[in-house]
């Protein structure tokens, strides 16, 4: 108690001495005659669940925060050469956080069954290894050339929540989401060598190339009990008393477990050109890896988590004495190659308002996919590869909105997204298990499509800042989140926010119980 | 025998060549006479009045103490802000220094260029030049004053045809101002705008290249280094020759990562929390045919014409910095107003500098034609990397919103006028690309 007593005071002190009037006068800090830049932020973001089965909360919470995170990022450039033919540029960016929820909140941590298991608490709650290091590369100029070596972050994508044809870098959705967190904070860095070079061809052509040589690394998917991750098991009947987690998190860390490490035939290549035609500015790409998500090998994940995970909780049951589960050392979870081409095309249309209209559409080519009875993940039976289509259509405009606008906003006119995605696969059958990895899809439905948006409007001179976000999908899942933001200087940033999550379909429900109320500072430098 | 007969031939051949010459001149000299180009902002008669006006207020420091002094020689609502300067939440008070009036006259190669493409300006019925961009210089080195439409027209196409030295490279600072809660978000930048036509003084001119087929009249591009979430936020612009053409606009946006293609279109739309719109940049960045235009006559006003950035003193929050340096100046003025009815302004009103055709001041109304704001601009004069002569540029701009008791500032360190370096290439994606980390 008194250490969040002591938490919540630090807290409150922070917001007083910066709301009271704390200027800075520089942002970024420039070391060595410039030769060095560094900047970044620094954030605490707390989740205040508003929405909990209330069996879990007496059962795995003394407090409603479930999510509480003291994060750090910092970006680095050192100017090696600078010159009017050449330079040379290091460029890293380090990051570091802390997960405060399990460390305040005894429930989450404690007994034999936890909220968070014990065994991804310290994977889950702070920076280890390789998580330090988002981005670390030299990039080197010299006129149309530019060429990166080292661990990147490639955005190729145009629209913004959905990841259409942006998928070179894996993402870590364990503390946080798109749309709610920087790509930045949710990408992780590859490995890789990349280039562009500039022609002059006609369309101003723009030619791009990344190899990665084998640097893999599957996507973090969220932890059990945590605020992104599937709710802990509320039934004190069965296996869980007796098991130290549960299913979700065999199976995660299993895949984990089986993800190939960095190996040359894991490489990964990708192809972009960009051009400028019919005042249309378009990419062309095309992409061939490995994927990034775990493809279930039927046969030996079923007997292995027969034998590793299932036969311990029978045992815990009939005993009644806790176990022990342990992974198995034989392959259950592959992540097979696959390739896609795709592009993208962005125009001003001044016809519609001067409206900003962007697209993205990708075909994939061998997508891999599990087959189960039924399309139900715990009787997966096959593996299939499968062809798919799909595109995000966004428009972006502008609108006054009458003597509102001018009162209240100086003139700052509200920034209106609206994006369509949808997606197709091909050669459909209903025993494909697709409606469970969060693309949408009804169960049993070959395409899914979705709808998201977001309403922009700062007030008093961006003092302030009221944004509506969100995206409906036919199948009856919603994410609303309207965020309120207070700026009142130059580096100092707070965030209100409620996100609201919804699912009328049970094989996809998303985060639908885990509305929340988000509080968010940052100090930005 | 021939020799001697040269010999003596040679005053008479002097003469013939000194005469020939003479009059091959005089039509030049005849010419530049009625050119009157570059124009002095008072005859002789009214700098004797000016000069005379200085020995007792040259040096002066002007305040809230002095400033009903002088005041018919600031703009009413500035006259205000030095005489009521708590209702800027600056009880200490603003000051300013009056300096003696310097001439500035335009750069040789403006002033060639004038003289050589002011006859092949060509205007249609309504005053709209049709052959933009094939010409450079000043179009109307001596506006139609006794006509006011068109005085006030041809005021406007010189001040579009300032070119900024042609390529042009500044580091802004600009804080927009809570000044009652005394906080401020400052934006850096660095700039540059490089003219594609009409170029004055950095080869090659008048145009930069052989072809255009965009028809591009000038680009923009900026680097920013705050606010800090806008770190390396990069964008560039380009404005076309085609009046009824929106500006192509792209950014890197650093915290997404991406090249966005960002629509130009809405002029109107307020800048960053600040109080100015998309067409105040410069006092007026727009087509000049979107608006019409009224020459009204002559104001002598204090204008800020030899402002040395470094001498402005200024603490965090507050309003207007103290330290700005003014002369008289018989200035244009022009009322402007939009040819859309629905436009966010009524009216502005220019007090343009005769002898650069920047626009000093301006006086914002709003669409019940109530007096808004009014922002002015501070010039100095800058060596041309090119030429070596000195150029006049934006060295800083003040703008006052005075319904709702708002302010920015705009200080702008020259880093170079009439660049050679300033290459077309930071005008392409390619370019954002490579500096988007």
């Amino acid at each position: 108690m008194k250490r969040k007593i002591l938490f919540l005071s630090a807290i409150i002190l922070v917001f007083i001495v910066s709301a009271s009037g704390v200027r800075q006068v520089m942002a970024e800090v420039r070391l060595a005659d410039d030769k060095i830049i560094l900047n970044g932020t620094i954030k605490q973001t707390m989740y205040i669940r508003t929405q909990m089965n209330s069996t879990e909360y007496k059962e795995y919470h003394k407090t409603h925060v479930d999510y509480n995170r003291f994060s750090a990022l910092l970006q680095a450039q050192f100017k090696i050469k600078d010159c009017q033919e050449e330079s040379i540029n290091f460029i890293t960016a380090l990051k570091y956080w802390y997960e405060l929820a399990p460390v305040y909140d005894p429930k989450m941590r404690n007994g034999m069954s936890p909220a968070v298991p014990e065994r991804d608490r310290n994977w889950y709650s702070r920076t280890k290894d390789r998580d330090y290091v988002s981005e670390a590369y030299i990039d080197y100029i010299r006129g149309p050339w530019n060429i990166r070596f080292g661990q990147q972050i490639v955005v190729w994508g145009e629209t913004d929540i959905k990841r259409t044809v942006d998928i070179i870098n894996p993402i870590d959705v364990r503390l946080g989401s798109p749309g709610v967190d920087a790509w930045e904070e949710i990408k992780m860095g590859l490995f890789m060598l990349r280039g562009t070079y500039q022609t002059q061809l006609p369309g101003s052509l723009l030619l791009e190339a990344l190899y990665i040589p084998g640097d893999f690394r599957p996507a973090r998917l969220p932890v059990e009990g945590t605020h992104y991750g599937p709710n802990p098991v509320v039934s004190k009947d069965g296996f869980y008393p007796y098991m130290p987690y549960g299913v979700t998190t065999w199976l995660f860390d299993q895949a984990r477990k089986d993800a190939p490490g960095w190996e040359m035939k894991n490489y990964e290549i990708g192809l972009r050109v960009r051009g400028f035609s019919y005042n249309i500015d378009w990419t062309l790409l095309y992409y061939n890896g490995l994927y990034d998500a775990p493809i279930a090998i039927a046969d030996t994940l079923n007997s292995e988590f027969l034998s590793n995970y299932i036969s311990k909780g029978i045992v815990g049951s009939i005993t009644k004495k806790p176990q022990h589960p342990v992974l198995s050392d034989e392959k259950c979870f592959q992540y097979p190659r696959y390739s896609m081409i795709g592009g993208t095309a962005q125009t001003v249309v001044p016809a519609l308002h001067d409206s900003v209209w962007r697209l993205e559409w990708f075909y994939n080519h061998n997508e891999p996919y599990n087959r189960g009875t039924n399309a139900d993940s715990s009787k997966i039976y096959d593996t299939v590869k499968r062809d798919g289509c799909g595109m995000g259509l966004n428009y972006g405009d502008k609108f006054k909105l009458g003597s509102f606008t001018h009162k209240y906003c100086d003139d700052k006119m509200m920034d209106v997204s609206l994006t369509l995605f949808y997606e197709k696969v091909f050669h459909w059958d209903d025993d494909i298990i697709i409606s469970e990895t969060g693309r949408g899809h009804r169960r049993g439905a070959s395409h899914s499509s979705e709808i998201a948006w977001s309403a922009q409007q700062f007030l008093f001179h961006q003092q302030f800042m009221v944004m509506f976000m969100g995206s409906y999908n036919p199948i009856g899942k919603y994410f609303i989140c309207p965020i309120f933001s207070y700026v009142p200087g130059n580096h100092w940033r707070w965030e209100l926010g409620f996100p609201t999550y919804g699912s009328r379909t049970p094989s996809n429900k998303g985060l639908h119980d885990k509305d929340s109320v988000l509080l968010r500072m940052r100090y930005e430098f | 025998m021939s020799l001697r007969r040269f010999q003596t031939n040679v005053p008479m051949l002097c003469l013939t060549l000194i005469v020939l010459a003479l009059l091959l001149a005089a039509p030049v000299v005849v010419c530049a006479e009625q050119l009157n180009f570059p124009l002095a902002a008072f005859s002789d008669e009214e700098l004797a009045k000016v000069r005379d006006w200085e020995k007792t207020w040259a040096g002066k420091k002007i305040d809230q103490n002095n400033v009903d002094q002088i005041k018919e020689f600031l703009p009413e609502s500035y006259a205000g802000v030095y005489k009521k300067p708590e209702v800027w939440f600056e009880p200490k008070g603003f000051w300013f220094t009056i300096v003696p009036y310097k001439r500035y006259i335009e750069t040789k190669g403006m002033i060639e260029a004038t003289n050589k493409y002011n006859t092949q300006v060509k205007v249609d019925a309504s005053g709209i030049i049709q052959n933009y961009g094939e010409t450079a210089g000043m179009p109307f080195p001596n506006p139609a004053l006794s006509d006011p439409v068109k005085g006030g027209q041809q005021i406007a196409w010189n001040f579009d045809f300032n070119t900024h030295g042609d390529a042009y490279h500044w580091f802004r600072i600009g804080p927009a101002l809570e000044v009652k809660q005394k906080t401020e978000r400052v934006s850096n930048q660095d700039m540059y705008e490089l003219y594609w036509v009409s170029r004055v003084d950095v080869d090659p001119k008048p145009n930069l290249m052989a072809s255009n087929p965009k028809g591009i009249r000038r680009g923009y591009y900026l680097h920013m280094y705050k606010p800090p979430e806008f770190i390396h936020t990069s964008m560039f612009n380009l404005r076309y020759l085609d009046y009824s053409k929106s500006d192509d606009g792209y950014m890197w946006y650093s915290q997404f990562r991406r090249i966005r293609r960002v629509s130009t279109a809405q002029r109107t739309d307020s800048i960053d929390g600040s109080d100015l719109i998309y067409d105040d940049e410069y006092l007026w960045d727009g087509a000049i045919p979107r608006n019409t235009y009224k020459y009204i006559g002559r104001k002598d006003l204090l204008c800020s014409r030899q402002m040395d950035i470094k001498k402005l003193e200024r603490v965090s929050g507050q309003g207007m910095p103290n330290g700005i340096i003014r002369e008289r100046l018989n200035t244009f003025v022009v009322e402007v107003v939009s040819r859309d009815p629905n436009y966010i302004y009524k009216k502005r009103v220019w007090y343009v500098d005769p002898e650069s055709y920047y626009i000093q001041w301006t006086e914002i109304y709003d669409q019940l034609g109530r007096f808004w704001k009014c922002f002015e601009n501070w010039t100095n004069q800058y060596t041309e990397q090119t030429t070596g002569e000195m150029k006049k540029v934006i060295v800083g701009t003040e703008f006052m919103d005075f319904q709702r008791i708002h302010c920015g500032i705009s200080i702008q360190e020259c880093k170079g006028v009439g660049l050679k370096e300033i290459d077309q290439k930071n005008f392409t994606i390619d370019n954002l690309q490579k500096g988007g980390y």
